[in-house]
């Protein structure tokens, strides 16, 4: 798995807004990678 | 919250979206996501997203609690700040602890930057939960309530002592 980045800066943004990041996936394997969770923390 | 593509093919390419609401937050904030994979490799990976909260008026910190025991007088303060570049103006309307605590307001810096120091008046153990609603001239945040909770507990006295 390789992850073009792995945190995302906003910066300023109005309270109560809805902030949507998409972080870009790459399978460079051989086999199917899988994302079994992603939990919030 | 996160939406993600499941599987994703050799040679493919696949998505980890984050949402997160920044509604009741203020100021610099990180969230993180904790990302589990099949990859022997990176099992799991953090993902973070971060951002400045702007909002009309800051205030910190956004609750008052006081620990304390019988008898004590302890206080603690409130730092209110404009966010915006109109100057501030508070006016205090409600408050409901007045026996137990008092409060003064203090304008550290013309339309900018307030203290409230809260400082409770020594009296028998108890617990008590209150608030203090301060008016402001925003229109887009009328009003400011600083919730205040306080506990002050029996004071052990030394064996054999006679109360």
């Amino acid at each position: 798995m390789v992850l073009k980045e792995r945190e995302f800066d906003f910066k300023d943004v109005k309270e109560g807004k809805i902030i949507r990041h998409t972080f870009q996936v790459l399978n460079q394997g051989d086999e199917t990678l899988e994302i079994e969770k992603v939990a919030p923390g | 919250v996160a939406s993600f593509d499941r599987a994703i093919p050799p040679g493919g390419e696949g998505k980890i979206t984050l949402s997160v609401r920044t509604k009741s937050y203020e100021g610099a904030h990180r969230w993180s996501a904790e990302v589990h994979t099949n990859d022997p490799k990176m099992k799991t990976i953090d993902l973070y997203v971060k951002a400045f909260v702007k909002v009309p008026i800051y205030l910190s910190p956004r609750y008052v609690n006081f620990n304390g025991r019988e008898g004590q007088s302890l206080t603690r303060v409130v730092e209110i700040r404009a966010g915006r570049d109109e100057p501030l103006t508070l006016t205090p309307s409600q408050f409901n602890l007045e026996g137990k605590l008092t409060y003064t307001v203090d304008e550290i810096e013309k339309g900018r930057i307030f203290k409230i120091r809260f400082t409770s008046i020594p009296g028998a153990p108890q617990t008590y939960h209150g608030f203090l609603n301060l008016k402001t001239n925003y229109p887009e945040k009328p009003e400011i309530n600083i919730r205040i909770r306080g506990r002050f507990v029996k004071v052990k006295k030394p064996a054999g002592e006679s109360s």
